[in-house]
């Protein structure tokens, strides 16, 4: 190559160049997003407005902060380890003792509602899931709408993760995973708790 | 171009409406470049796609404040790639610009350098050179020449005056010139 071949280049020379690369560069195939990108919006449109829901208890006791929900299932059988899931505005403590008595329907993962990536799935309902940093990325990630506890004409975006089996994670009996966690989005009574805006996976007090 | 522009207007204005499938048609009509652009701020495939769907999801409830008769592709791609921004603290693998392994296009004949085709030489060491440049200049660059965009549209998209479009694309042409000089005093 000549010496000084591109830097002796008027800028209308190098941006002919640039133009003419296009042609050459390899660009990663482009998603088709227009469906998804559709089906995300009239989701949205179908939340109520931002504070609208009020996931507290309508006994407004002091104690209930936080309402979203969780289903942690975990092994009738013996569950050695003592688990703590922190995941950050709750901290879930599990010990080990008597076994959980597992709903029948338990995480087949059909009724959890669209699988998605994780990414998508905070991108649909939101607001974005709080991985256990125990647990890691979640092998399954679904996101849908679900009726709000004590107010069934009302639905809150909820995603769920699940974590396949694994070393101190027995399989969950009639199911492919050793935990499941769902979050919902939510706001809270205003009962004098300091805010956290993020989605939590069980009761809590303060 | 104007009856396209037109037809974007009569589109954003339906979609404004509540129309989801105008839009539909919208997203369908810029998701390419539109992921181009992430794609280029971002540097990895998984947080493009991510940063287009919510970028066209954040445009439609962003629809209210579209300024009616302006272009809708600039403004567009203004929030696709603050969203690919926002997507760069990820802890994804930041992917370089490439070449096709295929340099020049089936059929085409070969040009003589002042014809301004390039060879793979130049291919590559442009893309290595682009490769570089910091998020800023290699976005100006991209969007007046990579993506054909003119000058109005690149103001429109970068948020800038045309005067400030020029003035930066000029230094981002010098810096790109000095990586080239680098290459060829080290190539």
């Amino acid at each position: 190559m000549n010496a000084g071949r591109w830097t002796s280049r008027s800028d209308a020379e190098l941006g002919a160049a640039v133009h003419e690369l296009r042609h050459h560069l390899s660009w990663p195939p482009p998603p088709p997003v227009a469906a998804e990108v559709a089906a995300t919006i009239r989701e949205r449109q179908q939340r109520p407005p931002v504070g609208a829901i009020d996931l507290s208890l309508p006994s407004r006791r002091r104690t209930v902060l936080v309402v979203a929900a969780v289903l942690l299932l975990l092994a009738a059988t013996a569950f050695a380890a003592k688990l703590v899931l922190d995941i950050g505005a709750v901290t879930v403590e599990l010990v080990p003792g008597r076994p959980t008595a597992l709903p029948s329907t338990a995480a087949s993962g059909a009724d959890f509602g669209r699988p998605v990536s994780l990414s998508r799935a905070g991108t649909i309902a939101g607001f974005e899931a709080q991985v256990p940093a125990a647990l890691g990325d979640p092998d399954r990630v679904w996101v849908d709408r679900a009726k709000v506890a004590f107010e069934p004409a009302r639905t809150a975006a909820r995603i769920v993760l699940a974590w396949r089996p694994g070393p101190g994670l027995p399989r969950i009996p009639g199911t492919d995973f050793g935990a499941v966690l769902m979050q919902f989005e939510g706001g809270r009574s205003s009962t004098g708790c300091p805010r956290s805006g993020r989605p939590a996976s069980m009761s809590s007090g303060c | 171009m104007q009856g396209r522009s037109i037809e974007d207007a009569e589109l954003a204005e339906r979609a404004r409406d509540g129309d989801v499938g105008a839009y539909e048609e919208l997203v369908t009509r810029y998701q390419s470049i539109a992921y181009r652009v992430a794609w280029l701020v971002a540097r990895n495939a998984g947080d493009a796609e991510d940063a287009v769907q919510e970028a066209f999801v954040k445009a439609y409830f962003g629809l209210p404040r579209f300024r009616r008769g302006a272009p809708f592709k600039p403004w567009l791609l203004r929030i696709v790639a603050n969203e690919a921004k926002n997507r760069l603290r990820s802890a994804r693998r930041r992917e370089a610009l490439a070449v096709k392994a295929i340099a020049t296009r089936p059929g085409e004949a070969a040009r003589s350098p002042e014809d301004a085709a390039l060879s793979r030489d130049d291919a590559e060491a442009l893309t290595e050179a682009l490769d570089r440049l910091n998020e800023r200049d290699r976005l100006v660059i991209a969007y007046r020449y990579l993506l054909d965009m003119s000058e109005a549209e690149v103001a429109a998209a970068l948020g800038l005056r045309r005067g400030t479009v020029k003035s930066r694309l000029s230094r981002a042409m010098t810096k790109l010139r000095i990586e080239l000089g680098a290459e060829e005093m080290t190539g």
